[in-house]
C-alpha cells in the first residue's frame, strides 16, 4: 500500500456541547455548513490532508461530544492528541468561562506537549455577543495559548485556526527531530521513525 | 288772225268743259269735289270758269228766292215751330246727359264691389281646394313625423310599423306630391337605416351582454350556491312544508331583486314575461340582469324586413366567436382563485344568456346550436382545466377550484346542460390535487426532516409529557414510571410526521366533499392517497435523508429507533381513517395502509446506511496504515492507526446503547468483516511484492487486536466467539505461515476438520510468493547458508503443491 502522506497529526476538539464542533470540523473537511443542531454522540472523526512546506499532512480531526456525559469516552482520546482545539461560542458566556475547565481536562489527561489553541466560535452573530474578543485574547494570553475568532458559519478563520495549528505541531516537531537527532534518541511520532529506518534500509542494499 | 280763229274754237271747247264741271260739282258729294276742283285748276280759263260760276250760282238763287217766295209762310211756321221743338229737345237732351252722368257714376261702385266679389269667389275655391289636398297630406307627415319621433327615441320596432303604414296606406294616396316623392325615396334608406340602428344596438348588446356575463354567471352561480345551502338546511329539517316556503321565500327574495335591477322596455315587457312563466318554479332569472330588448328589437325588425336569416346567422355567428373569447382562459388563469372565477362566472353567464334567448325568442337561437356551443364549451374548459390546474402547486387553490368547479356545474345543471363530464374531470383533478398534496406534503417533511436534532425529545414536567403522549400515540409503562426529567425514545420528527400524515389525511377528505361520493368511495381515496403518501413521499423523504452525504450515525440511529415508532402508529392511522369516513376496515373493499412498509424500509435503509457509514470509517483508518512489509524487527504492540480504529468502534457501540440489538449486532458483525476482508486485501495487495516474517507478526498483532475486540463483545447478545469468527480466515492464514506448517495443511487439505480450513490455497500462495521474493533478495548474501536454502526448496515445493491444488480444485 503507497503510502499518501508524509505526516499524520492527530487533533481533537473540545469544548461545551454547541459552540460549534462539529460545524467547524464540517467547514474544514467538507466546506460546508448545517444550521440545524445535531448534538454528537460519543465521538466521530473527519481526515482531511493538506499541504505544509511541501509536505503532504494528513489531519485525523477528532469531534468530541460536548456532553457531560460522554465524557470518559472523549477524555480516552486526549493522549493520542498531538494538538487540541478549545472551542467556546462568543454568544455564550458559560461555554467561555467553562474554557478554563477543559484546559484543566487537558492538563490531566493529555501528553504535557500537545500544542493547544482557543477559538471564539460563532462569530459572525455579533449582534448576540457575550463575550469580546479582548477576553478571549486576554483568556489566550494568560495560558500562552494562541486565539482566534471564528465562524463556521461564514466561514471565517477556520482554514487560518486548523493550519495554525498544524504548523505548531510541525515546528514542534521539527524542533524535537533536531534534538532527538542530534541526542541521538527516537522521535515520539512513529511515522518519522519508520522513514528514517527505510532510508536506511535502502542505503545497506545499495552498498 | 289764226289766234282769234283759234281762240274762237277753244272758247266754244272751255264752255262745255265749265259745263260739264258745275254738273259735277252739283251732283257731287263735297268730300269727292277735290279731283273737280284740280281740273278747274288744272284749266287755264279760271276766270271765265268763275264768271260761269256765278252765273249759274246767280241762277240758283233766284230759283230759291222763287222757292222760298212760293214757300216763305210754311216756312216761318215751320221755322217758328222748330225754334219750339228746338228748345224742347234741348231741355231732353240736358235732362238725358244729367241721367247718364248719374248712372255711370251709380255703377262704378257697383263694378267694383262686382269685381271683389269675383275675387272671392276664386279665392275660396282655391282655398277648399287646398284644404282637400292637405287633409289628404297632412296624415303622411303626421306619420313621417311620427317615424322621425320614433326613430329619434329609438324605438326602431315601431318605426318600422309606421314606415309600412305610411309606405302601403298613406303615401299611395298621395304619391303625385314631390315630397312624397322624397318620402318614397326615402323609405328603403330608413329601413336601412333602421337596420343599421338596430344592429349597432345589437352590438351594443352584444357588447354588454359580453361584459355582463361575468356578472350574470356570478349572480347564477351565487344563486345556486344559495339554493345548494338552502337545500342543506332543507335535508336538516324534517317538514317539507317548511321547504317549500322557503323555497318561495327565496323567489319573493330574487323577485324583488329583479324588479329593482332590471330596466325592463315597455315594449318587450310582454316577451319577458313568457319566459317568467316559463322558468319560475326552477330558476330565478339571473338573466334579468341584462336588458334583453336590444335582440328581441332587432330579431323583430329584421324578421319584418324579412331578413330574419340573415340575423340569426348574425347573431349566431358573433354569440359563437364570443363563446370562443369566454372560453379562451387567460394565460394566467391558473395563479388566482379570481382568474378562474372569472373564468367560470363568464360560461356560466354566456349559458345563461343562451338559455334564456333560447325560451325567449322563437328560433333565433335551438337546441342543436346550444347543445353544439355546449359541447365544444365543455371541451374547451375541460381541457383549460386539465392544462391550468396541472400548473397548479398549492392545494388550497385546487381544493378551492373544485369547490368552484362542483358550483360551476352545479349552475349549468340547473339550466338544463349535462355536466356530467365536468364531474368526470373533478376525479382527475382529483388525482392532481393529491399530487400537489403529495409535493406539499413532500416539502413538509423535508423541513421536518432537516430541522430536527435527531435527539430524544426531552420531557422535564407531566405537562410536556402529555403534550407529546397526546401528539403521538405512545405508551411505555417503564418511561411512564421514570421520574422527570426523562426522554422519549424518538425525536421531535415523530410526533410532527404523526401529525402531517393526519393533517394530510383531512386535507385529502377535503377534496371529496360535494362531490356526491359514498363514504365507501372516500374512504378508498383516502386510504389510497394516505398509501402514495406513505410510501412515496415520506419514504422518499426518509431515502432522502438516509442516502444524504455525510449523514452521521447519530441521525442514523435516531431514524431506525423514530421508523420504529412510527412503524407502530400505523394502526393508530387506520383507525383514525376509520373514524373520519365510518367505513369499517372489515369492509371488503378497504384497501390497508403500507406505512409499515415504507418504515421498515427506512429502517432497512438506514440500517444499511449505518453499516456503511462504519465501513467508510474503517475504510479512512485503513488509508492510514503504514505497514513496512520489509522490516526485521519484532514489533511487540499493534499499529498506532488500528488501536485507535478499534478504540473508534468500541466507542461507538458503546455509545450507540440505544440502537436495537440485532442491529447493534449487525452493525458490529458487518465492521469486523469488512475490517477482516480489508485487512486481507492489504495483506494480498499486489503492490506488496514482498513481506517479511517480520512484518507478517506485525500484522499479526494488529489481527489479535481485532479478535481481542471481537471477544470483548462490544455489543451484548453474541453467542461467545461468532464475531471473532469474522477474522478466522486472517487468523488461519496467519496462523499457518507464522508457524510455517504447511506439512498440515497440505496433508488435511479438504478435510472437515483441517485446521486451516478456511485458507483457500490460491490465498496461501499468493502470501508465499511474496516471502519467496524476500528469499530470493536475501540470496546474495544467504546464498551458501544451508539453513536458507532449504527453506528456499521448502517454499518452493509448498508452492508447487499448492498450484497443484488449486489446479486440481479448478479442473
Amino acid at each position: 500500500m503507497a503510502k499518501t502522506y508524509d505526516y499524520l497529526f492527530k487533533l481533537l476538539l473540545i469544548g461545551d456541547s454547541g459552540v460549534g464542533k462539529t460545524c467547524l470540523l464540517f467547514r474544514f473537511s467538507e466546506d460546508a455548513f448545517n444550521t440545524t443542531f445535531i448534538s454528537t454522540i460519543g465521538i466521530d472523526f473527519k481526515i482531511r490532508t493538506i499541504e505544509l512546506d511541501g509536505k503532504k499532512i494528513k489531519l485525523q480531526i477528532w469531534d468530541t461530544a460536548g456532553q457531560e456525559r460522554f465524557r470518559t469516552i472523549t477524555t480516552a482520546y486526549y493522549r493520542g492528541a498531538m494538538g487540541i482545539m478549545l472551542v467556546y461560542d462568543i454568544t455564550n458566556e458559560k461555554s467561555f468561562d467553562n474554557i478554563k475547565n477543559w484546559i484543566r481536562n487537558i492538563e490531566e489527561h493529555a501528553s504535557s506537549d500537545v500544542e493547544r489553541m482557543i477559538l471564539g466560535n460563532k462569530c459572525d452573530m455579533n449582534d448576540k455577543r457575550q463575550v469580546s474578543k479582548e477576553r478571549g485574547e486576554k483568556l489566550a494570553i494568560d495560558y500562552g495559548i494562541k486565539f482566534l475568532e471564528t465562524s463556521a458559519k461564514s466561514s471565517t478563520n477556520v482554514e487560518e485556526a486548523f493550519f495554525t495549528l498544524a504548523r505548531d505541531i510541525m515546528t514542534k516537531l521539527n524542533r524535537k527531530m533536531n534534538d532527538s537527532n542530534s541526542a541521538g534518541a527516537g522521535g515520539p511520532v512513529k511515522i518519522t521513525e519508520n522513514r528514517s529506518k527505510k532510508t536506511s534500509f535502502f542505503r545497506c542494499l545499495l552498498l | 288772225m289764226e289766234r282769234g280763229k283759234m281762240a274762237e274754237a277753244e272758247s266754244l271747247e272751255t264752255a262745255a268743259e265749265h259745263e260739264r264741271i258745275l254738273r259735277e260739282i252739283e251732283s257731287t258729294d263735297t268730300a269727292c269735289i277735290g279731283p273737280t276742283l284740280r281740273s278747274v285748276y288744272d284749266g287755264e280759263e279760271h276766270g271765265r270758269f268763275m264768271e260761269k260760276l256765278e252765273t249759274r250760282i246767280r241762277n240758283h238763287d233766284r230759283e230759291i228766292e222763287k222757292m222760298c217766295n212760293f214757300h216763305y209762310q210754311g216756312f216761318v211756321d215751320s221755322i217758328t215751330e222748330l225754334l219750339k221743338v228746338r228748345g224742347e229737345a234741348q231741355k231732353l237732351k240736358n235732362q238725358v246727359t244729367d241721367t247718364n252722368r248719374k248712372l255711370q257714376h251709380e255703377g262704378k261702385e257697383l263694378v267694383i264691389a262686382m269685381e271683389e266679389l269675383k275675387q272671392c269667389r276664386l279665392q275660396q275655391r282655391n282655398i277648399s281646394a287646398t284644404v282637400d289636398k292637405l287633409m289628404l297630406c297632412l296624415p303622411v307627415l303626421e306619420m313621417y313625423s311620427k317615424l322621425r319621433d320614433q326613430m329619434k327615441t329609438k324605438r326602431h320596432y315601431p318605426a318600422l310599423k309606421t314606415l309600412e303604414h305610411l309606405e302601403h296606406t298613406y303615401l299611395p294616396q298621395v304619391s303625385h306630391y314631390r315630397f312624397c316623392k322624397v318620402m318614397v325615396d326615402n323609405i328603403p334608406k330608413l329601413r336601412e337605416e333602421i337596420k343599421d340602428v338596430s344592429m349597432s344596438d345589437l352590438k351594443d348588446f352584444l357588447e354588454s351582454i359580453r361584459k355582463h356575463s361575468d356578472k350574470i354567471g356570478e349572480t347564477a352561480m351565487k344563486q345556486a350556491q344559495q339554493q345548494r345551502n338552502l337545500d342543506n338546511i332543507v335535508l336538516q329539517q324534517p317538514r317539507i312544508g317548511s321547504k317549500r316556503k322557503l323555497k318561495k321565500d327565496i323567489y319573493i327574495i330574487f323577485d324583488t331583486e329583479i324588479e329593482s335591477t332590471s330596466p325592463k322596455s315597455e315594449q318587450d315587457s310582454g316577451i319577458l314575461d313568457v319566459e317568467d312563466e316559463e322558468d319560475d318554479e326552477e330558476v330565478p332569472g339571473a338573466q334579468d340582469l341584462v336588458d334583453f330588448s336590444p335582440v328581441y328589437r332587432c330579431l323583430h325588425i329584421y324578421s319584418v324586413l324579412g331578413a330574419q336569416e340573415t340575423f340569426e346567422n348574425y347573431y349566431r355567428k358573433q354569440r359563437r366567436k364570443q363563446a370562443r373569447l369566454v372560453l379562451q382562459p387567460p394565460s394566467n388563469m391558473h395563479e388566482t382563485l379570481d382568474g378562474y372565477r372569472k373564468y367560470f362566472n363568464q360560461i356560466v353567464g354566456f349559458f345563461v344568456v343562451e338559455d334564456h334567448i333560447l325560451h325567449t325568442t322563437q328560433g333565433l337561437v335551438n337546441r342543436a346550436y346550444i347543445d353544439e356551443l355546449w359541447e365544444m364549451a365543455l371541451s374547451k374548459t375541460i381541457a383549460a382545466l386539465r392544462t391550468h390546474s396541472s400548473y397548479c402547486s398549492d392545494p388550497n387553490l385546487v381544493l378551492d377550484l373544485k369547490n368552484l368547479i362542483v358550483l360551476f356545474a352545479d349552475t349549468l345543471q340547473v339550466y338544463g346542460f349535462p355536466v356530467n363530464q365536468l364531474f368526470d374531470m373533478l376525479l382527475e383533478i382529483r388525482d392532481q390535487y393529491s399530487e400537489t398534496l403529495l409535493k406539499k406534503w413532500a416539502g413538509i417533511f423535508r423541513n421536518i426532516l432537516d430541522s430536527d436534532n435527531y435527539s430524544p425529545i426531552p420531557v422535564t414536567s407531566e405537562e410536556m409529557y402529555k403534550k407529546v403522549v397526546g401528539q403521538f400515540p405512545f405508551q411505555d409503562k417503564e418511561l411512564e414510571k421514570q421520574p422527570f426529567p426523562k426522554k422519549f425514545p424518538f425525536s421531535e420528527f415523530v410526533p410532527k410526521v404523526y401529525n402531517q400524515i393526519k393533517e394530510f389525511i383531512y386535507a385529502c377528505l377535503k377534496f371529496s366533499e360535494d362531490l356526491h361520493l359514498s363514504s365507501t368511495e372516500v374512504d378508498d381515496m383516502i386510504r389510497k392517497s394516505t398509501n402514495l403518501l406513505l410510501t412515496r413521499t415520506l419514504s422518499n423523504s426518509l431515502q432522502n435523508v438516509i442516502k444524504r452525504k455525510n449523514i452521521g450515525l447519530t441521525e442514523l440511529v435516531q431514524i431506525i429507533i423514530n421508523t420504529t415508532h412510527l412503524e407502530k402508529s400505523c394502526k393508530y392511522l387506520e383507525e383514525f381513517i376509520t373514524n373520519i369516513t365510518n367505513v369499517l376496515p372489515e369492509t371488503v373493499h378497504t384497501t390497508k395502509l403500507y406505512g409499515t412498509t415504507t418504515f421498515k424500509d427506512a429502517r432497512h435503509a438506514a440500517e444499511e446506511e449505518i453499516y456503511t457509514n462504519l465501513n467508510q470509517k474503517i475504510d479512512q483508518f485503513l488509508q492510514l496504515a503504514d505497514y513496512d512489509w520489509m522490516t526485521g524487527d519484532l514489533g511487540n504492540k499493534a499499529s498506532d492507526y488500528l488501536v485507535d480504529l478499534i478504540a473508534f468502534l468500541r466507542s461507538t457501540f458503546a455509545v450507540f446503547t440505544h440502537l436495537p440489538g440485532k442491529v447493534a449486532q449487525t452493525a458490529c458483525m458487518s465492521a469486523c468483516k469488512h475490517l477482516a476482508t480489508s485487512l486481507m486485501q492489504l495483506l494480498l495487495e499486489a503492490e506488496v511484492r514482498q513481506l517479511t516474517l517480520g512484518a507478517l507478526q506485525q500484522f499479526n498483532l494488529d489481527v489479535r487486536e481485532c479478535e481481542q475486540f471481537a471477544r470483548s463483545g462490544p455489543v451484548p447478545g453474541f453467542q461467545e466467539d461468532t464475531l471473532q469468527l469474522a477474522f478466522i480466515d486472517l487468523r488461519q492464514l496467519l496462523d499457518l505461515f507464522i508457524q510455517w506448517d504447511w506439512s498440515t495443511y497440505l496433508a488435511d487439505y479438504g478435510q472437515p476438520t483441517c485446521k486451516y480450513l478456511r485458507v483457500n490455497p490460491v490465498t496461501a500462495l499468493t502470501l508465499l510468493e511474496k516471502m519467496k521474493d524476500t528469499s530470493r533478495k536475501n540470496n546474495m548474501f544467504a546464498q551458501f547458508r544451508k539453513n536458507e536454502r532449504d527453506k528456499q526448496k521448502l517454499i518452493d515445493t509448498v508452492a508447487k503443491q499448492l498450484r497443484g491444488l488449486i489446479s486440481s480444485h479448478h479442473s
